[in-house]
């Protein structure tokens, strides 16, 4: 049975929570998530039960079928033999060329969307000229390439080309051992390839590629006429030269594009013609073959349009160019028109608003099955899911008009009853966004599904106008074009549209750790508990600093230590980009890259810094803990706490029992919050604002922690919080450490929302009570949270709504358990393809349950 | 049993018939498939503390033992 929330009393009387939905009161708790599943179709529910998931965890893949692929590794290196001594742009556009024209196609039952980015649905590409430690790690695996040896070879030829070789010699052995190990500092992308983008999709949907073809072609007769003047002028007629390549570039990456989509729609044809028995799927195949000759050569005319002219943009972008993580785009807005046309018009594809829901949830599919050639960290933090798949919707148009539309309802509604663990949504919540689209919201946040995540519409719009004020052309962001605006992986806000999106992980992105900081902070820079190396520059020894600020002080050093070789990391990686990696498809679909000649690696318009602190609220605790133990009260010495944390507490336990019960972040304690704002804004906000990055402008923190709060923590010594070693760090940028927020669910927003300097975003993440949220009041009570959690001006919010008692039940049955979808930190990922480590740290989590107190702070209707 | 630093049981060892590399506690490095991790200290409430192995081929420690662990059991 299950279970029902007690009644409180409140405002004067007595309030019960009976079950929104009666029949749920035969469901038994622990197997709840198993019943709400509800795809809109036969269609998809076949789609979904034969999905090849990808879900990934400790850097294993999680089905034993998933495998790399060759082709598109063997074709980019046949190409870059082959052009030897064209420029560089050339080469580029000619290797992506190879790629699309020469690789295996994928058609699979049932599909609507087509198109895959390897030769078999279970396979994934790899990138041997970003990083080729990457690429030996999975020669090393169960899942290599095969043949073996060919991949060995391919790979052994990129080690001199790869961006690995360029960036490493910018940096001594022990930089690059310092941050390969990825512990106070993550890896940099020339040693990883990760990577994130925002493809201006909308110029494809809008132009269409043969026009962008020709423009370029424009361009390039433009640019001759220049040379041509007489008399010659040096000092500007070379410039044409460079901006030449990169036309020829987009064109010949355009060509390749259309004629890759319409190899789709030959084989869909012949499949239609010569071997589809179906009558009915026969004419949908005859159907989809006309959309890909079509699109994306020309503009979408319709939704079915748009949907496939958005995927194969997205394969390109994110999968066969050069992998990036994401799925960046402000998807409601984006196809809002051709859902006018054909739902509510009616005047091309026809179709009603439940066969957009369809859509939506076959794309939600197509999204679940993609693989992405990923190195080993990260495969190892996004555990229980496949990659960062992230969406935006809701939000703002100029003027703060409320931008929900029927589009947004559908995008919801489908990610409701289909229940996939990807693609995640973000939701810019505002005042004026329509009750009818937040309720959709909080359905699926009441059925578990840890999206959408929550962030400020205000916040987002005017931080885009804030960074707009650094653009080196002085082009970035209008007022307008700030409106238009999603996340580009789980947190940071990035420009969507035609032009200044983002375009390489070189300009945000990227973590630091202040929890393994704190650690070496009091070993003099030292890691005695993890690497047995120095991680950073010599501090002092702890026990000689006499006064709280000196620890302090030790700290900010460590801290600027790490941020600056990050950057500088990242900045040489863009530098290298712009000069061996560019991304000639990329450009041709930005406005800005086509107006002016310039490669989207080299462009910057719009700045967009940020890198991402993780497990900062274990090392702002651990410092209230010694300033209150150690300095205020001083109840024990700096030498104590050392000896106790290398002894890992044992022998310490009363010690380690008031460190863990000193003041901790989330109760809207006064000596706890004053130390941590400091904390937030004058060192992790404060000295990386200090910093100005590729793009000329400064760097901002998005504190977040997706799955590297788990791998941090265990390589993480024992810290003053009380944490013993090993243990997780906090699971979010902000978020109170698991289980130490005791004064209820509003005590947290206070908290929270006292920082405010300094920042560009910080994850939040609260777990909800199940029975209440389902009960009669639950969206009356969760709306109402919003509202204050609006009011405070807090960035951004996610919710676990999920059983302790059903998480227990599937750690002993997965099996059973195959829709439980937990909200880990910034994604969402099955419950039961995460390792139990990561596993315990969710049901660790505080479930927030709603007394009167909270509901009368949050003046809720009930 | 609590974690605790294992340094000294993990150790250089050239040409070793035990290498951290075939060692089910082992799991591989993020960045640099030829150094590792070695998880073999493990608490009561589940924690892993890690602790990093420089050269999966040339390090061995009393504790070793061949396999591989399910992911479940990892980070």
């Amino acid at each position: 049975m299950s279970t029902v929330a007690a009644s409180i009393k409140y405002n004067g009387k007595v309030v019960d929570f009976p079950l929104a939905n009666p029949a749920e009161n035969e469901i038994a708790d622990e197997v709840l998530h198993e019943n709400l599943a509800r795809p809109t179709t036969e269609r998809t529910k076949r789609l979904k039960a034969r999905c090849r998931w990808k879900h990934a965890a400790a850097g294993e893949f999680v089905d034993a079928e998933v495998r790399a692929g060759i082709e598109r590794m063997r074709y980019i290196t046949e190409a870059h033999k082959a052009s030897a001594g064209q420029p560089e742009v050339i080469r580029r556009a000619l290797g992506l060329a190879n790629i699309l024209n020469k690789s295996t196609l994928v058609l699979q039952q049932d599909e609507f969307i087509i198109g895959y980015h390897a030769e078999d649905p279970e396979m994934f590409p790899l990138y041997p000229e970003l990083a080729y430690m990457a690429v030996q790690d999975y020669l090393m695996s169960d899942y290599s390439p095969q043949p073996k040896d060919e991949a060995a070879e391919i790979n052994e030829y990129w080690k001199k080309y790869s961006m690995q070789a360029k960036g490493e010699r910018y940096f001594t052995q022990e930089e690059l051992l310092q941050m390969y190990q990825v512990s106070t500092m993550e890896a940099p992308g020339f040693a990883t390839g990760y990577n994130s983008i925002s493809p201006p999709y909308e110029t494809v949907l809008q132009d269409g590629l043969l026009k962008r073809i020709e423009s370029a072609k424009e361009k390039i007769e433009h640019a001759k006429k220049e040379m041509q003047k007489i008399p010659w002028n040096a000092t500007t007629g070379l410039d044409w030269i460079a901006r030449i390549d990169v036309w020829k570039a987009m064109i010949i990456a355009d060509e390749a594009v259309i004629n890759w989509a319409r190899r789709h729609a030959r084989l869909a044809k012949i499949v239609a013609e010569n071997f589809e028995t179906n009558p009915a799927r026969k004419e949908e195949l005859l159907e989809i073959a006309e959309i890909s000759q079509r699109v994306p050569a020309e503009p979408c005319k319709g939704l079915k349009d748009a949907f496939q002219s958005k995927w194969y943009t997205y394969l390109i972008c994110h999968a066969i160019d050069r992998y990036a993580s994401g799925y960046a785009q402000k998807e409601d807005e984006m196809l809002e028109p051709y859902y006018n046309i054909s739902v509510k018009e009616k005047s091309f594809q026809p179709m009603t608003h439940t066969d957009v829901v369809e859509m939506v949830e076959m794309e939600r599919l197509k999204i679940s099955e993609h693989g992405a050639g990923k190195s080993r960290a990260y495969r190892e933090i996004f555990p229980g899911s496949n990659d960062l798949f992230i969406l935006t919707i809701g939000g703002t148009k100029p003027g703060y008009v409320d931008a929900c539309s029927d589009m947004t309802d559908a995008i919801l509604e489908g990610a409701r009853n289909i229940r996939t663990t990807e693609p995640s949504i973000v939701f810019r919540w505002h005042p004026v966004g329509r009750e009818k689209t937040k309720r959709l919201v909080f359905e699926c946040i009441r059925d578990g599904l840890g999206y959408p995540s929550i962030k400020h519409d205000v916040i987002g719009t005017e931080q885009l106008k804030y960074y707009s004020q650094f653009s080196k052309n002085s082009n970035g962001a209008t007022d307008e074009e700030a409106h238009y605006w999603g996340l580009v992986l789980c947190m940071s806000p990035g420009v969507c549209g035609r032009r200044k999106t983002h375009k390489t992980r070189s300009e945000g992105g990227g973590s630091i750790f202040p929890a393994k900081m704190m650690e070496i902070v009091l070993a003099d820079g030292f890691d005695w508990s993890y690497s047995g190396m120095q991680l950073g520059p010599h501090t002092g020894d702890p026990t000689t600093f006499k006064t709280f600020e000196l620890l302090w002080e030790a700290f900010r050093t460590q801290y600027a230590y790490a941020i600056s070789k990050v950057i500088r990391a990242k900045d040489i990686m863009r530098y290298f980009e712009s000069k061996f990696l560019q991304m000639p498809f990329v450009s041709s679909i930005d406005d800005g890259c086509m107006e002016l000649g310039v490669d989207a690696m080299e462009l910057s318009e719009q700045p967009n810094g940020w890198h991402n602190p993780i497990t900062t609220v274990v090392a702002a605790n651990s410092l209230v803990a010694v300033k209150k133990l150690i300095y205020d009260e001083k109840k024990y010495t700096m030498a104590q706490l050392v000896t106790a944390l290398h002894a890992n507490w044992h022998g310490y336990e009363d010690m380690r029992q008031d460190f863990l019960n000193a003041p901790k972040w989330g109760n809207d304690d006064d000596y706890a919050d004053a130390i941590i704002k400091d904390f937030y804004e004058d060192i992790i906000g404060g000295e990386m604002a200090k910093i100005t990055n590729y793009s000329g402008g400064p760097v901002l923190p998005v504190g977040q922690a997706v799955g590297l709060y788990m791998e941090i923590g265990s390589r993480t010594g024992p810290t003053p919080d009380g944490r013993f070693g090993g243990d997780a760090g906090d699971d979010g940028g902000i978020s109170p450490y698991m289980g130490t927020d005791k004064k209820g669910p509003t005590a947290v927003l206070k908290s929270v929302s006292k920082v405010q300097k300094n920042q560009k975003a910080n994850l939040l993440n609260q777990r909800l009570s199940v029975p209440i949220m389902r009960s009669v009041h639950g969206f009356n009570i969760w709306k109402s949270y919003m509202d204050a959690w609006e009011q405070l001006n807090i960035d951004h919010v996610q919710f676990n709504c999920v059983s302790t008692a059903e998480m227990k039940a599937a750690q002993k049955e997965p099996e059973k358990h195959q829709d439980l979808i937990v909200r880990v930190s910034g994604f969402s990922a099955r419950f039961v393809d995460i390792p139990t480590y990561g596993q315990n740290t969710i049901i660790a989590r505080n479930e927030q349950a709603f007394g009167a107190d909270d509901l009368q702070y949050l003046n809720t209707q009930l | 049993m609590s974690a605790t630093g294992n340094e000294k049981m993990m150790h250089a060892e050239p040409g070793t018939k035990k290498p951290c590399q075939i060692c089910k506690w082992q799991i591989a490095d993020p960045t640099n498939p030829l150094r590792g991790q070695c998880t073999v200290n493990r608490n009561t409430l589940g924690g892993v503390w890690k602790r990093w192995v420089t050269d999966v081929n040339g390090m061995t420690c009393a504790k070793h033992e061949v396999g591989k662990l399910s992911f479940r059991e990892h980070v």
